[in-house]
């Protein structure tokens, strides 16, 4: 018979951060699909990134309640963090110019909804990375 | 022990996230390390130049010997340019100008007297230096507002009623969220291309209740200034009829450039007061859109109206001169004021007509079609009444007209083209006319008297009438029957004296273009001249000049038939401008511009053979056919193996540097070809893809980055200080103390296009070109973006301001004599934007369509001879199509009309398009646009991540495209090399990088986070090792 664990608030953090991940993934691939953004195509770092990153949050968790607290399984948040970093600056990096632009030559509501979309996706990248950060201080599940 | 781990753990995840952080930015920073160092004012880097041995290196000499010199020039410039640009329409009685005790008694009447349009909402805006929300102030030229001026000039005002404008500040309010960033503006603003017009005008109602004696208090202050307000941008439209005025006002406003009932009854309470004060009541249109102002002509009670423009940080000394008399108004007219702008032929085809299949994915948005072919502005209504006098082309129909009755000429233009009065009167009496198409010219020369009694300056426009034939009907070529030939301003002229003005005009600009004539090349598309009777004439604006005509070809029109002089040819002329002036043969280029080329009899052009059977329709709810879509798909070369691209050379040690080429205007010179063969190729394939905001350093051949400025109402981009050269060792006469007091200004100051315009100054725009020079010298910015080019298809597009005029010779003779001063100081004045950016309505793709003839007469000629006659080296290309072809990729407009019938060399960039598929970069490179405005890191990898065909291997199998590149990169330096950018360098210079502060940062960031991950890592281990001991 297994041992019992309980979640720590580690685990609710790294479910919380595995989803606004996924949501920042989501949100920049519909953000690649904007009639502004779309001719600059899906940056494979990016979306490789979050989605690895997913993965292997979602991997901890998961393996956290089968196997308990293993240290191999701390490199994952390490990993999730810089691959979310790289993500977040490669994802601002590219739409520095066209917000640049809409915001002055072509603004318009067309392009501004599509430059909110991506204001939105950037800001949920940032948020998966500080959350990557704050769940990595803490347990993700307790030994009973 | 868990509470260590888990510590160690998040503290390395913290530090290692930060340190990706850090070297992400990296690439990033590179990137955008122009615009950084813009927004910081550092440096990256910079030409390191030893062992001069006393040579001069400073090839370009500013006039002035400090920045207050400078500044000084700037300010008295911008004064006299509204002294002669402001436009004197009416003044019944000699209302204007008023005496010293009128000047007293002033009362501002109009929010907009208080809070004027100065410059535009976005593009030519005001940078305003000292004044009221003006962080830069201090300076030895700091701008003013209307009120700041009179004050200055001594001017009494009614402060009551500043007081109660001031009250009411905040209802003036436009504000526009930028994400947080509310960009305030209190003038009157212009819509967005999706918005309306909405009037900020206080009501009476709303005056009488902050202050019911605000109608008193000017019995004492009885000349009563009304300022109306139009205000324009970049990026904005008005839109035709009341679909441009904002629904939810209920003012009686039927076209956003038409009054309201708040600006109408504003004027009629000053007019009823003055019944009772008997004062004064001058009205001062304050815009560039030419507004319906018939009603205010009209309006017996109104003695006086002044044009004044958007007249900059400066020009409201000169109008304040002009009311006081200081100054005689010289100025005329750069646009018709219709009566109802809607109503013309143009305006049936402005707006937002998208097409039924648009693709978002290749900006495949809309559409104009332009069916008024050349009737534009003073050539439709001149036209048009020219053949109601004549009785011709079914001229007297409905159709357009604004009373719904026959067409009138008296019922639809309030004030002509080309008009203006002066408060002297004068004579103009054309003496003689000689044409000489050995030499292309027509010269003038004509006999300007004062009849008046103060001193003052007169335009001499000289018109033309060409013959409109059996063969124009059947080759459906159009013809003007009076179009501006050229123009000149006397000096000042004192009463009773007399000056002789002799014109040199260009004779193609009497030559029409006909798309179906033979010609030299062996195809069709020629500039042909009829034979017949030409007409030649001067008058104050074009209508005097059609009547001038009309009475010498004996119609019933009361004109001047002694002031009209003719020449006669005897047969067909389609060998005169057969070539053009470098020997190209001229042909059809611009076929496809015509929707009738994809579409066969869908547009029907407006012709003067019948102006109500062709009398333009709307087209609208069009539908692309494949052919066009797969045009605007906007991929239209392919890069593929031809050619021996062996033997293109690149990274050649041939050991020159740019500066070895400075100031060689021989581009034939051999060293030219040695040079550019010493560019890597992956070089050339950067600087091609990323231009951005300036020209970036070539390290194979030492050549310097080059800022990039925009305009044109002076350097708009960057304070004075920026890149000036605070280091005076270096021998620089243009070098400035770091402590200089004007190293903030900001010059954005001068009055706008039509202001410039409306001076019909040569002397005045070769001065504007003479201060931009020095301008460019002290502030070590070469690259002026700053001659509005564009014509005023209708006074609607809200970006007029930064154009001329509806007329191109107007255009082009401003525009060409203000780049050729401006290049004797080594400054590259670039015309924009090449070309049809007739809207700001879906500029980015739409596709204008046009005849081949209205394209060559009206908009290319404003620009030929920035590029013939001034020898312009820069150029900026267009956001819009032509045609179907995204505008750098048409290779009839750029490669073969810009630089091989006008031989254009020099750098080319396109607007501001940061859509990698709509930059169109092969076919841009090759049709001969040295740069695009895009961005990124100084890699290859990072223009292939944008462009994928942009690749060393995939461009050098291609011999054509390997030739293109090394074409447009002679182009850039070749402009560089002759301009003040090479100032400083010698063929010793090398380049030094600089690590700016931000680059130690960063580095300082991974330093630091690196070793705090190592240390976290470290920790963690220790800390699990001890768990395991």
């Amino acid at each position: 018979m297994g041992e019992k664990r309980k979640i720590g608030i580690g685990f609710i953090l790294t479910v919380l951060t595995m989803i606004v991940t996924a949501v920042s993934l989501f949100l920049y691939l519909q953000n690649c699909k904007t009639n502004y953004f779309a001719n600059m195509g899906v940056n494979t770092t990016v979306a490789a990134c979050l989605g690895i990153a997913v993965v292997l949050e979602i991997l901890m968790l998961v393996l956290s309640i089968k196997q308990g607290e293993k240290a191999y399984l701390d490199v994952i948040p390490v990993v999730c963090g810089v691959l979310t970093a790289v993500a977040a600056i490669q994802f601002i990096g590219s739409r520095i110019a066209g917000a640049a632009s809409i915001m002055t030559f072509e603004s318009n509501a067309e392009n501004m909804a599509d430059l909110n979309n991506a204001i939105a996706a950037m800001a949920c990248c940032v948020i998966a990375l500080l959350l990557v950060m704050v769940s990595s201080f803490f347990k993700v599940v307790k030994e009973a | 022990m868990s509470y260590r781990k888990n510590l160690w753990r998040g503290l390395s995840t913290c530090t290692a996230s930060l340190l990706a952080v850090s070297l992400a930015a990296g690439p990033l920073v590179d990137s955008y390390r122009t615009d950084i160092d813009k927004f910081l004012g550092t440096k990256s880097s910079m030409m390191v130049t030893e062992n001069t041995d006393g040579e001069d290196l400073y090839t370009y000499k500013s006039d002035y010997s400090s920045t207050t010199e400078l500044l000084d020039s700037i300010e008295d410039l911008g004064e006299r340019m509204s002294e002669e640009g402001t436009v004197l329409l009416k003044n019944d009685n000699n209302a204007l100008p008023l005496s010293q005790e009128e000047t007293q008694k002033i009362s501002l009447l109009g929010f907009s007297s208080y809070y004027p349009v100065q410059g535009g909402d976005m593009g030519s805006s005001l940078t305003a230096n000292g004044g009221a929300g003006a962080e830069n102030g201090g300076t030895d030229a700091d701008t003013v507002d209307f009120v700041q001026a009179l004050s200055a000039k001594g001017f009494g005002m009614n402060e009551k009623l500043q007081e109660l404008y001031k009250s009411l500040e905040s209802s003036f309010k436009t504000e526009i969220d930028m994400w947080g960033n509310i960009m305030e503006y209190y003038h009157i603003t212009a819509p967005a291309t999706d918005g309306v017009f909405s009037s900020k005008e206080p009501s009476q109602e709303i005056m009488d209740s902050t202050d019911a004696s605000w109608k008193d208090s000017m019995d004492d202050y009885n000349v009563m200034l009304v300022t109306i307000a139009r205000s324009s941008t970049e990026n904005g439209t008005y839109l035709p009829g009341e679909a441009g005025v904002d629904p939810s006002q209920d003012l009686n406003q039927t076209d956003p450039l038409g009054l309201s009932d708040d600006e109408r009854d504003l004027i009629n309470a000053a007019v009823e007061a003055k019944k009772s004060n008997g004062g004064k009541v001058i009205v001062l249109l304050n815009n560039a859109n030419a507004m319906e102002i018939d009603e205010i002509k009209n309006n017996s009670g109104v003695d006086a109206i002044l044009e004044i423009g958007l007249p900059g940080g400066y020009g409201f000394y000169g109008i304040a001169d002009v009311l006081s008399g200081e100054a005689n108004p010289s100025g005329h007219l750069t646009d018709t004021y219709a009566v109802k702008n809607a109503n013309s032929p143009a305006a049936q085809n402005f707006g937002n007509f998208a097409w039924t299949n648009p693709d978002p994915s290749t900006s495949a948005n809309s559409f104009e079609v332009e069916a008024e072919g050349i009737y534009t502005g003073y050539k439709y209504y001149e036209t048009r009444y020219a053949d109601v006098v004549l009785g011709q082309g079914n001229a007297a129909s409905k159709a357009g007209s604004t009373t719904g009755g026959a067409w009138d000429y008296d019922s639809e233009v309030s004030y002509p083209f080309g008009y203006g009065l002066s408060y002297t009167t004068f004579e103009q009496e054309l003496e003689r006319i000689e044409v000489d198409l050995d030499s292309k010219t027509v010269t003038a020369e004509v006999t300007v008297t004062n009849t008046g009694d103060v001193a003052g300056k007169d335009v001499v426009q000289l018109y033309t009438s060409v013959p409109y034939t059996k063969y124009d009907k059947e080759h459906l070529v159009e013809k003007s029957a009076v179009q501006l030939l050229d123009y000149e301003k006397t000096d000042l002229i004192e009463p009773g004296k007399s000056e002789t003005v002799t014109i040199t005009a260009d004779a193609q600009d009497m030559a029409s273009w006909d798309s179906t004539c033979k010609n030299e090349a062996g195809t069709t598309g020629n500039w042909i001249l009829d034979d017949g009777t030409y007409y030649f004439t001067v008058g104050n604006g074009a209508h005097e000049a059609v009547n001038n005509v009309l009475a010498a070809q004996g119609a019933a029109a009361e004109g001047d038939e002694g002031n009209v002089k003719t020449w006669d040819l005897d047969s067909f002329d389609s060998g005169s401008f057969a070539v053009t002036l470098n020997g190209t043969p001229v042909e059809n280029q611009l076929a496809d511009a015509d929707l009738n080329f994809y579409m066969p009899d869908t547009v029907t052009y407006l012709t003067r053979n019948d102006w109500e059977g062709t009398w333009p329709k709307t087209y609208q709810d069009l539908t692309a056919t494949d052919e066009m879509l797969d045009i605007m798909d906007n991929d239209i070369r392919e890069i593929t193996a031809q050619g021996d691209p062996e033997s293109v050379i690149f990274g050649a040690d041939n050991g020159l540097t740019l500066a070895d080429l400075k100031g060689v205007t021989d581009i034939e010179d051999e060293r030219w070809s040695q040079l550019i063969d010493q560019i890597e190729l992956e070089e050339a394939l950067i600087r091609t893809a990323f231009g951005g905001t300036s020209t970036k350093i070539i390290e194979s051949i030492v050549s310097p980055e080059a800022i990039q400025n925009d305009g044109p109402n002076g350097f708009n981009s960057y304070p004075l200080g920026q890149y000036a050269n605070k280091d005076a060792s270096t021998g620089d006469p243009c070098a400035v103390d770091p402590d200089d007091p004007n190293l903030g200004y900001r010059m954005g100051v001068m009055g706008n296009g039509t202001v410039m315009g409306q001076t019909f100054s040569k002397q005045l725009m070769e001065e504007w070109g003479k201060v931009i020079g020095n301008y460019s010298l002290w502030a070590n910015t070469t690259i002026f973006w700053g001659a509005g080019t564009n014509l005023h298809r209708v006074p609607y597009n809200a970006r007029n301001h930064e154009y001329f005029s509806e007329d191109a010779v107007l255009t082009a003779g401003q525009a060409s004599i203000f780049i050729a001063a401006g290049q004797e100081y080594g400054t590259i004045i670039a015309p924009k934007h090449l070309a049809f950016n007739d809207t700001e309505i879906n500029r980015t793709g739409i596709a204008a369509f046009m005849t081949e003839q209205a394209a060559r007469e009206n908009e290319l000629r404003g620009t030929q001879d920035c590029i013939e006659e001034a020898g312009a080296l820069g150029v900026m290309s267009t956001y819009n199509r032509v045609g179907c072809t995204q505008s750098n990729a048409h290779e009839g407009l750029i490669l073969n009309i810009l630089h091989k019938e006008w031989g254009f060399k020099g750098l080319m960039s396109e607007d501001f398009i940061q859509d990698p598929n709509y930059t169109v970069l092969k076919e841009a490179v090759h049709n001969g646009v040295t740069m695009t405005c895009n961005t990124g890191d100084n890699k290859i990898e990072a223009v292939s991540e944008k462009w994928p065909y942009w690749t060393v291997e995939n461009v050098s199998q291609d011999e054509t495209l390997l030739r293109d590149l090394k074409q447009v990169m002679l182009y850039q330096n070749y402009a560089l090399a002759n301009s003040n950018a090479m100032d400083g360098m010698s063929t010793g210079t090398h380049i030094e990088k600089i690590n700016t502060w931000y680059d130690n940062l960063v580095l300082g960031l991974r330093v630091g986070f690196g070793i705090l991950t190592v240390l976290s890592i470290a920790m963690y281990i220790l800390g699990m090792k001890k768990k395991e001991q």
